[in-house]
């Protein structure tokens, strides 16, 4: 490892960038940085895969494509000011600034932190599904550059899902190539990358909507569930998928905010398109947006609404790109795809024990969420009812409540068609896959929860979401 | 009069927040406590582990595989036999990562093969006249190469 495997940060600082320039001005670039974080290493890992097509045959030349890309969007984006920066106002600006939500923090974070280093410590590697496919698939394209780094897609190895998207891989082949080996160390550091995002950008986003204290509860509200905790530790796409659903739901609430700017349809649309890159669940999110949010948009403005919802499908659009060339040129089929006929649709559709085996376990896993007496989710609707519904309703909220409530009935009419065995099915992915919705959920219910007139808010030109 | 009567609205609203934070907070240790014992146990364990100044399990076990490497070839598909009479596919899988871009096969078809688990008196590559062992890596792991069709 050298000085120069700083330059991995990038994309990161790029980021960063973008998100201050979006809120008009510079300020805030600490703010934004989780949420950056997120954003930075899924967009790498699409040109990082774009560079890795081309026949440059060295990992020299690969970087210093990289390296120029990177450093000219970082010049471009810190230089070109499309809006002018917001007013100054008295308010508070971090939400952070009052002692309480701080020492109400350090619990949770503390605990969540000694968690994640011990169970971290005791399996470095993750979980199976960590090493057998994510980590391995990375290592396949780490070691295997330039010559058979295409062997990670071999049907041989069909059991470890070759045709799964490639975001967790590339960006852990893309740190293991900047530091110069297959260091243990990032795969753990993507994964803490992605839980601090989830949680830094849920809590400001609800800070800045409702109240400081409203972003702390947030942040609590993740930190304590046990399914998103485990999940942490894994080392797979899950987290990260739950990161670019929240962020998707996060953007598109600030984008229908009163006077929002058309950019934060874009950066919506790039979260969502990572969602898919992520991995195949996240297709099926990534879908889902681009049909809720255009419709909401037709219904509220028609033609003009739509057309204003344009840069959504533009930011998603060269993801998507790069996830059809990957499922076209080296993906093999999905084992859940390939094994469906119309015959087995229909009868699985009709099966009505099956239907209700796997609605009745992701009722129970919403309600759980891995704990033992009672979820997180059923603590955050007794809150909701107990402030009420903020009026008028957000949005943003009610386009994230209706977003990842596609995603749920997706996900179960995916149980209800799946070939293998149900109950196994059940029990080794349920869990990942709600956690996958858990975050945008909170986002959601926090959201939508009525602020009381004395609570501190925070100034309106606060950066953030 | 004004004054006393906001201050004790904004004191009576601080308290009426600060007990349903309390509450919530109550609530949420619930769901919370269950990653208790998980965390004390893997606390425990590397606890365990730096007395005995010894790695994490798969650690071990990803570093004993890699040494394999270095009586294979770079890339290629390599053969895996089960000697054992257990399930080996947690062994296949893991030896997968470890061995890297190269592909591991369950077939003896391949010039390289490797054994894993501790062979009965009658199954084994060691008594297969076509194989040579190349190098025993541990109990259970041994590299062997075709020296005849």
């Amino acid at each position: 490892m050298t000085w120069f495997s700083i330059a991995v940060l990038l994309p990161i600082i790029a980021s960063a960038f973008l998100l201050a320039r979006l809120n008009g001005g510079r300020r805030g670039l600490l703010t934004h940085l989780p949420t950056a974080a997120g954003l930075g290493l899924g967009t790498s890992s699409v040109v990082w895969w774009g560079i890795m097509l081309l026949p440059l045959a060295s990992w020299r030349f690969v970087i210093a494509v990289d390296v120029t890309l990177w450093t000219l969007a970082c010049g471009v984006i810190w230089r070109v000011a499309p809006w002018p920066a917001a007013p100054n106002e008295d308010g508070k600006r971090s939400w952070l600034d009052r002692w309480p939500p701080r020492v109400l923090l350090i619990v949770p974070l503390a605990g969540a932190a000694v968690y994640f280093v011990a169970v971290t410590a005791t399996t470095p590697h993750g979980i199976w599904d960590a090493w057998a496919i994510w980590n391995a698939r990375a290592r396949f394209l780490f070691r295997g550059y330039p010559d058979v780094w295409t062997q990670a897609f071999s049907p041989v190895l069909d059991w470890s899902h070759p045709d799964y998207p490639l975001l967790v891989p590339v960006s852990v082949a893309r740190a293991w190539t900047y530091v110069g080996r297959d260091h243990l160390a990032v795969p753990i550091l993507l994964a803490a990358t992605f839980t601090a995002g989830i949680v830094s950008t849920a809590a400001m986003s609800v800070a800045r909507s409702a109240s400081a204290w409203r972003g702390v509860l947030t942040a609590v509200m993740i930190l304590a569930s046990p399914a998103f905790l485990a999940n942490t530790v894994s080392q797979c796409a899950d987290i990260p998928l739950a990161f670019y659903v929240l962020t998707t739901c996060v953007l598109v609430g600030r984008a229908t905010e009163t006077g929002g700017r058309p950019a934060w349809w874009a950066v919506a649309g790039i979260a969502a398109g990572l969602a898919a890159w992520t991995k195949n669940e996240g297709l099926a999110f990534t879908a889902i947006v681009l049909v809720i949010c255009p419709a909401w948009s037709y219904r509220s403005r028609r033609w003009r609404g739509l057309a204003g919802i344009a840069p959504l499908f533009a930011g998603a659009a060269p993801i998507l790109a790069a996830l059809v060339m990957f499922k076209l040129l080296l993906a093999p089929p999905n084992d859940l795809i390939a094994a469906q006929s119309m015959g087995h649709v229909l009868s699985s559709l009709q099966n009505v024990d099956r239907v209700q085996i796997a609605v009745t376990a992701v009722g129970k896993e919403l309600w759980f969420g891995g704990a033992s007496q009672i979820g997180v989710l059923p603590i955050l609707a007794l809150f909701v009812i107990a402030t009420g519904l903020r009026r008028p309703l957000p949005i943003g909220p009610m386009l994230g409540l209706a977003i990842t409530g596609a995603l749920i009935v997706a996900d179960i009419l995916a149980y209800i068609l799946s070939p293998h065995d149900l109950a196994w099915q059940l029990l080794t992915s349920l869990d990942r896959v709600i956690v996958q919705v858990f975050p945008a959920l909170v986002w959601c219910g926090m959201s939508l929860a009525r602020v009381r007139a004395g609570e501190p808010r925070l100034a309106s030109n606060t950066p953030g979401f | 009069m004004p004054l006393t009567s906001e201050s004790s609205s904004r004191w009576i609203f601080r308290s009426a927040r600060t007990i349903a934070c309390g509450a919530v907070l109550l609530l949420l240790y619930l769901p919370a406590s269950d990653m208790v014992p998980i965390a004390q146990w893997n606390l425990h364990t590397w606890g365990r582990l730096r007395e005995r100044h010894r790695d994490a399990p798969d650690t071990g076990q990803d570093r004993a595989n890699q040494a394999l490497a270095s009586v294979l070839p770079a890339t290629g598909v390599v053969g895996f036999l089960n000697a054992s009479t257990g399930d080996a596919t947690r062994a296949r899988y893991f030896l997968q990562y470890s061995l890297a871009p190269r592909l591991l096969v369950p077939s003896i078809d391949q010039e390289f093969v490797i054994e894993y688990g501790v062979p009965s008196a009658t199954t084994g590559l060691s008594r297969d006249a076509r194989f040579a062992l190349v190098k025993e890596f541990a109990q259970d792991l041994r590299v062997f190469r075709r020296i005849s069709r």
